[in-house]
C-alpha cells in the first residue's frame, strides 16, 4: 500500500511538472531546483484532494514542509 | 465634471493632507500631503539635475512602497514619462528596455539596481531612497516647474514582443485623464472612500485602475511588499489587517485566494466589490467568491494595455451567471467606440458574428516607444472611413458584440496568449529559447486545465541529438533564460522531440505538436 501512494504522488509530480524522472531525486528542494512554482504547488495541493481525498489548505504548511517529493509523501500519509 | 488627473490629485493633497493615499504591508505609508509636498520638491530637482534630458522617459525602479508613487508624480510634473520597472524583471530585460529609451535615467526606489545590473547599467541612476528630508526642503516649492499637455507622454509600460523585444506603450496625459475622467463620472463613482487592493506589479498595466479610479477620489490604496507577497498565510494575514473595500485582480489571482477556504469575509469583513480585467473570468470563479463574501459586487471589464487599462465594464449580474454563454466584458466606455472588423476583408461584421476588435477612442496610446514599424502596423491598421481621424488600435482579439451592446471574448487571433493575467508573446519565449546554444529548435504550447491556461510546456530540439534530455538538461536551460524573462514567462514543463512537426507554410503545426506531447 505505502509504495502504492509513493508512486501516485510521484505520477501526480510528473504531470504536473513534466520531469519524468522526478522520483529518482526525491530529497532535492523542487522549489530551488526550480522545478515547482508556487502555481504548481497550489495545483499540487488540488490534485492530491482529487485523487487522495486529503486536503491540505495552501495556508497550512510552509514551504520547508513539503519541497521534496519525500515530504510530500509522508504530508499525505499523515492525513490518509 | 472634467478634471487633470495630476490636478485632481494635487487638490487632494490640499483638501485633506492628512488621508493616507497609500500604504504597504510592510507598514510604509503616505499621506496626501506628503505625497504632493515630495512629488513637488523631486520634480524640482529633475528639473534643475543636468543629468535628465528635457522630456526623456525616466526609469522608475522600485516595488509597492510609496516612494514609487511620490517618483511617477514626480516624473510627470518635471515632464518626462515614468517607465516603472520592477524588481521582478530579470536584469537582461531591464537593460533592454534601458537601451530603447535612449538618453534615459534611473530613479532607484530601493537603492539596489547597481548590484542587481552590474556593468550591464550604463545609464545614469540616482538613489532615491537615501534622500533626506532636508533634500526634500531644500527643493520645495509649488508649483512643480513644469505642466503636462494633452499630447505629453505620461507613462510607457513594456508588454512582450513577438521577437523576444519588450515593445514600451506610450500612454499620453488625454489618455489617463479620459479613463480616470470615466471611472469618477459614471455610474461606477461612489461617494464613499474607498480602500483599493493594489496588486499588481507597477509594470502591469491592471495596477493603473486603483491610481486612476483611487487617487483623484482622495481614496487609500493598499500593496503587498515583500514576504507577505510570497506566502499565502502571510497574504491572508495581511489582508485580514488591511480594511480594503475594493479589491483589483486578474481573475487568476483571485482563483489562487479562493483555493483555501479560509480567504471568507471572515478574513476581509470590509471587502465589497472585485474588479477583474486580464484574461477570462469564469462564471465558478463568481459564484464561489460570491458565496465566500455575501454581497460581493463583481465587475468585469477588458481592454488591452494599449488602450489604457480597459474600455469595457459592467457588473456580473446572477442573470449573466445563470446564462450559458461566457461571462460579457462589459458596455464601452464613453469616449471610445469599438468596432468589430473582418480580420481579412477588415470589413465590419454583423452583431452576433466574430471578429477583430479595433478599439477607437480617446484612450488609445500614442504608439510603441521607438517602433515605428510596430506602431503603424498595430495603431494604423483602421480604416479611414471608421477611424475618421480618431486613434485606433487593432487588438488581435476575437470578439462579438451582442444587440444590446454587450461585448463577448473568444481568443486571440495570434501567439499571444494571457497566463495568470500576464500578457505573453509565445514567440518572445521561443526567441529566447532559440538563443541558447544548446537548442536547434523551441515552440512554446499553452497547456489548458479547466477551460484557462495554467501553464506553458517547451517542446525542444536540441542541438545535439545524443544529448541527455532528462532533469539536468532542463534545469541547464531554465538555468540561462531566468536572467533574460521574467519568472512568469519560464516554462513550468520543458519536453524534448527528433524534430518539430510543420505545416504546409513551413510553420511549427501547433496543433500536431499539442497532440505529439499529449500522446
Amino acid at each position: 500500500m505505502a509504495a502504492n501512494i509513493d508512486q501516485q504522488v510521484i505520477d501526480l509530480l510528473v504531470d504536473i511538472t513534466g520531469e519524468e524522472e522526478i522520483g529518482d531525486y526525491r530529497d532535492i528542494d523542487l522549489f530551488e531546483e526550480g522545478v515547482l512554482d508556487s502555481l504548481g504547488a497550489i495545483e499540487l495541493l488540488v490534485s492530491l484532494k482529487e485523487e487522495f481525498g486529503v486536503s491540505i489548505a495552501p495556508t497550512e504548511l510552509e514551504r520547508e514542509e513539503m519541497n521534496t517529493v519525500n515530504l510530500i509523501i509522508e504530508r499525505v500519509q499523515e492525513r490518509l | 465634471m472634467e478634471f487633470s488627473y495630476i490636478q485632481a490629485v494635487d487638490a487632494q493633497g490640499d483638501a485633506a493632507p492628512e488621508a493616507i493615499a497609500f500604504f504597504n504591508s510592510r507598514g510604509e505609508s503616505i499621506s496626501y500631503g506628503e505625497l504632493k509636498r515630495k512629488s513637488d520638491a523631486l520634480a524640482r530637482w529633475i528639473a534643475a539635475e543636468p543629468a535628465f534630458e528635457p522630456g526623456v522617459p525616466l526609469v522608475v525602479y522600485g516595488h509597492k512602497s510609496p516612494l514609487m508613487l511620490v517618483c511617477f508624480l514626480a516624473c510627470v510634473k518635471s515632464g518626462h514619462a515614468y517607465v516603472p520597472v520592477d524588481v521582478l524583471y530579470p536584469r537582461e530585460r531591464i537593460a533592454n528596455i534601458i537601451g530603447q529609451l535612449g538618453q534615459t535615467a534611473v530613479l532607484d526606489t530601493i537603492g539596489t539596481i547597481p548590484e542587481v545590473m552590474g556593468d550591464l547599467l550604463v545609464r545614469p541612476h540616482f538613489d532615491i531612497a537615501s534622500f533626506s528630508d532636508a533634500h526634500y526642503a531644500q527643493h520645495a516649492g509649488a508649483p512643480a516647474p513644469a505642466c503636462v499637455r494633452p499630447e505629453d507622454t505620461f507613462y510607457i509600460l513594456f508588454t512582450s514582443g513577438s521577437t523576444g523585444t519588450p515593445k514600451g506603450v506610450q500612454i499620453i496625459a488625454e489618455c489617463m485623464d479620459n479613463f480616470s475622467n470615466w471611472l469618477l463620472n459614471s455610474e461606477f463613482a461612489l461617494d464613499e472612500k474607498r480602500v483599493w487592493f493594489n496588486r499588481s506589479p507597477f509594470t502591469f498595466d491592471l495596477s493603473v485602475t486603483d491610481l486612476a479610479w483611487g487617487l483623484p477620489h482622495g481614496d487609500t490604496l493598499f500593496a503587498l511588499e515583500d514576504e507577505a507577497e510570497k506566502s499565502l498565510a502571510l497574504t491572508f494575514e495581511a489582508l485580514s489587517k488591511s480594511g480594503i473595500t475594493d479589491w483589483v485582480s486578474t481573475p487568476s489571482v483571485l482563483d489562487q485566494m479562493l483555493a483555501d477556504e479560509k480567504f471568507n469575509a471572515d478574513l476581509i469583513p470590509t471587502l465589497k466589490r472585485t474588479v477583474h480585467v486580464g484574461e477570462v473570468l469564469r462564471p465558478e470563479t463568481v459564484s464561489l467568491a460570491k458565496q465566500r463574501f455575501p454581497g460581493l459586487q463583481v465587475f468585469n471589464g477588458y481592454g488591452p494595455t494599449e488602450s489604457t487599462d480597459f474600455v469595457s465594464l459592467c457588473e456580473i449580474t446572477s442573470e449573466m451567471l445563470a446564462d450559458d454563454r461566457s461571462l460579457p466584458i462589459g458596455y464601452t466606455k464613453p469616449g471610445t467606440e469599438l468596432v468589430v472588423l473582418d480580420p481579412e476583408t477588415l470589413e465590419p461584421v454583423p452583431d452576433g458574428e466574430h471578429g477583430e476588435l479595433f478599439v477607437i477612442g480617446n484612450t488609445v496610446a500614442q504608439g510603441y516607444w521607438g517602433r515605428d514599424d510596430l506602431t503603424q502596423a498595430a495603431f494604423h491598421s483602421c480604416p479611414e472611413s471608421i477611424a475618421r481621424g480618431r486613434r485606433s488600435y487593432r487588438t488581435g482579439d476575437e470578439i462579438a458584440r451582442d444587440p444590446s451592446g454587450m461585448f463577448y471574448y473568444h481568443g486571440r487571433y495570434d501567439l499571444q496568449i494571457k497566463l495568470h493575467g500576464y500578457r505573453i508573446e509565445l514567440g518572445d519565449i521561443e526567441a529566447t529559447l532559440c538563443s541558447l546554444p544548446e537548442v536547434n529548435m523551441a515552440c512554446v504550447l499553452p497547456i489548458k486545465r479547466d477551460g484557462l491556461i495554467s501553464h506553458l510546456v517547451a517542446v525542444i530540439v536540441l542541438a545535439d541529438a545524443d544529448a541527455p534530455r532528462g532533469f539536468a538538461q532542463t534545469k541547464l536551460l531554465k538555468q540561462q533564460i531566468r536572467p533574460i524573462l521574467p519568472p512568469y514567462m519560464v516554462p513550468r514543463t520543458f519536453k524534448y522531440v527528433d524534430a518539430i512537426p510543420l505545416n504546409q507554410n513551413g510553420k511549427a503545426d501547433r496543433k500536431a505538436l499539442a497532440a505529439l506531447i499529449d500522446g
